[in-house]
């Protein structure tokens, strides 16, 4: 019986170690898709659409209830951490409104002419 | 003799109208002539209800639906809409707001962008610039990785039907959503260039899939027509500026490409003027903006409906270029999404519940922008409450 337990839980082990190799990168982006996610759209909501801050996070955070964050309202950045994920979004002007800083992770494609006033400090 | 020459006449007759392996498109009517419209410039007129037609009771109606009296910011499900315009006979007819919006207040579009993105395509092709078979490694190198890529063309990006193995979804426990990666993680940096990595799932042309992918990807190829500065302006330039929008943010990803997809905010009379717009059939104010038939073409289920596997989204969707119309597409059995309203309805629509209906045969525009939860707010019976507002 404990063998037969043991193998079941050892099966199980080696399915989700698979899982996790085989979806590794994408686990691994999770984070910082959560903190992108809320970063951005709070930057745009408040600087761009101008609504209040509070209600800004009302309607973030309904789909992310756990993150930590700062804004600065003078150099109009958002930052937010989730899960350790890190991501900062900023605004850049009336016309194009907020854009995230450069991704932390690989990247993998990019252009040979990025926009400097886009690179982060 | 006669017989054959007959034959042979309507073979010959029937040669320009060959779209095999497509069929027949559906026939739309066409558009209804507007003598001597009013140009909303640079604002909308109002006018009465009864003036143009419409009921008060009816629009009490729509608005009740609207803005159920149960309507609460912390409420997590049911109807919630941030805006209501309704145009007719070219003026406001209609206007509500929630209590942090007003006429001039700008306001994320979402999904309706892509319909925007697409005007910037007719207009792009309309300065001659871009055709609308062209392959798309034409313009945009990364289209040419491989021989299957390469078929990928401009009409295939906008009926959604690149073939990309692209998955729309905007849940975070979705690992594999591309969407979510290209908003967000890999794909942020340029997120054209993301979208044409990804390997083609299905022969292009051949199958429909919803994805801000295609949308982004055209947006790369607009910018690679077009050099830098003019690119920067174009949505102002030749296409807010001539309607007299004033107010507009269009975001763009880290290499400075509009993000077509998702990230263009307007006030809601401001997108009630695109849908006017395209009322007009691309002209505004004795200026064509759009290529002759590019309204028409619009109106049009895409090809890909042809041959598309059959799917339930696609009765749901009934997809032309970029944009939805209420046509069906009989011969394959796909009815009307919205049977309750007329059938030359068409309409942009996405996340959150925004819309914006253009209605030709009523002579209407309607913009709401929604802060849904779920899919409660039916479009049908929406539409349904909209026709039978109409008295004359």
């Amino acid at each position: 019986m404990k063998k037969k337990l043991l193998y079941a839980n050892l099966s199980l082990f080696l399915i989700f170690g698979g899982w996790t190799i085989l979806n590794w990168s994408e686990i691994r982006s999770f984070p910082f898709a959560i903190s992108a996610y809320y970063s951005k759209e709070l930057c745009s909501c408040f600087f761009v659409m101008e609504l209040s801050e509070m209600h800004c996070h009302e309607r973030v955070r309904r789909f992310i209830p756990f993150s930590t964050f700062a804004i600065s309202k003078e150099e109009k950045w958002v930052q937010t951490n989730s899960l350790g994920g890190i991501s900062i979004a900023r605004y850049q002007s009336k016309e194009f409104g907020c854009v995230l800083d450069e991704y932390p992770l690989a990247i993998h494609f990019r252009e040979n002419e990025i926009d400097t006033e886009n690179k982060s400090p | 003799m006669n017989l054959v020459r007959i034959c042979l006449l309507l073979i010959f007759c029937s040669c320009g109208s060959d779209f095999s392996p497509y069929g027949d498109p559906v026939s739309v009517l066409a558009l209804p002539v507007r003598p001597k419209p009013e140009w909303p410039l640079p604002r909308w007129k109002t006018a009465v209800p009864e003036s143009t037609g419409v009921s008060i009771d009816g629009l009490h109606k729509i608005n009740l639906y609207a803005y159920p009296v149960d309507q609460k910011d912390s409420k997590s499900k049911g109807i919630k809409t941030n805006a209501l315009v309704i145009v007719r006979d070219g003026k406001i007819i209609f206007e509500n707001y929630d209590l942090r919006y007003g006429p001039d207040h700008i306001h994320l579009t979402w999904d309706i962008s892509k319909s925007i993105l697409q005007t910037l395509v007719g207009i792009t092709i309309n300065k001659g610039l871009l055709q609308l078979e062209d392959p798309g490694y034409y313009h945009l190198s990364s289209l040419s990785r491989d021989e299957d890529h390469k078929k990928i063309t401009i009409r295939h990006l906008l009926e959604m039907a690149s073939g990309l193995s692209a998955m729309e979804s905007y849940e975070f426990s979705s690992l594999n959503s591309t969407s979510m990666a290209m908003l967000y993680t890999k794909g942020r940096e340029n997120m054209g260039e993301y979208c044409s990595s990804l390997p083609l799932k299905y022969e292009p042309g051949t199958n429909h899939y919803l994805s801000s992918c295609d949308t982004n990807i055209l947006a790369l190829v607009l910018k690679k027509v077009y050099d830098s500065q003019t690119y920067s302006n174009l949505p102002w330039k030749e296409l807010f500026e001539p309607l007299g929008i004033q107010n507009a943010t269009w975001e763009r990803d880290r290499s400075g490409t509009f993000v077509g997809s998702s990230y263009l905010y307007l006030s809601a009379r401001d997108l009630a003027k695109i849908g006017y717009l395209y009322l007009n059939n691309g002209v505004w104010d004795s200026k064509n903006i759009l290529p002759n038939n590019w309204v028409d073409l619009t109106r049009t289920p895409g090809k890909v409906y042809k041959v598309s596997p059959l799917k339930p989204e696609l009765s749901t969707y009934n997809y032309s270029l970029h944009w939805y119309v209420n046509t069906g597409v009989p011969d394959r059995g796909l009815q009307q999404p919205w049977p309750d309203s007329p059938n030359d309805v068409i309409a942009s629509y996405g996340k959150g519940g925004h819309l914006l209906f253009v209605i030709p045969s009523l002579d209407m525009v309607v913009v709401r922008f929604g802060d849904d939860q779920d899919s409660s707010f039916d479009k049908n019976y929406f539409l349904k409450l909209i026709k039978e507002s109409i008295v004359r």
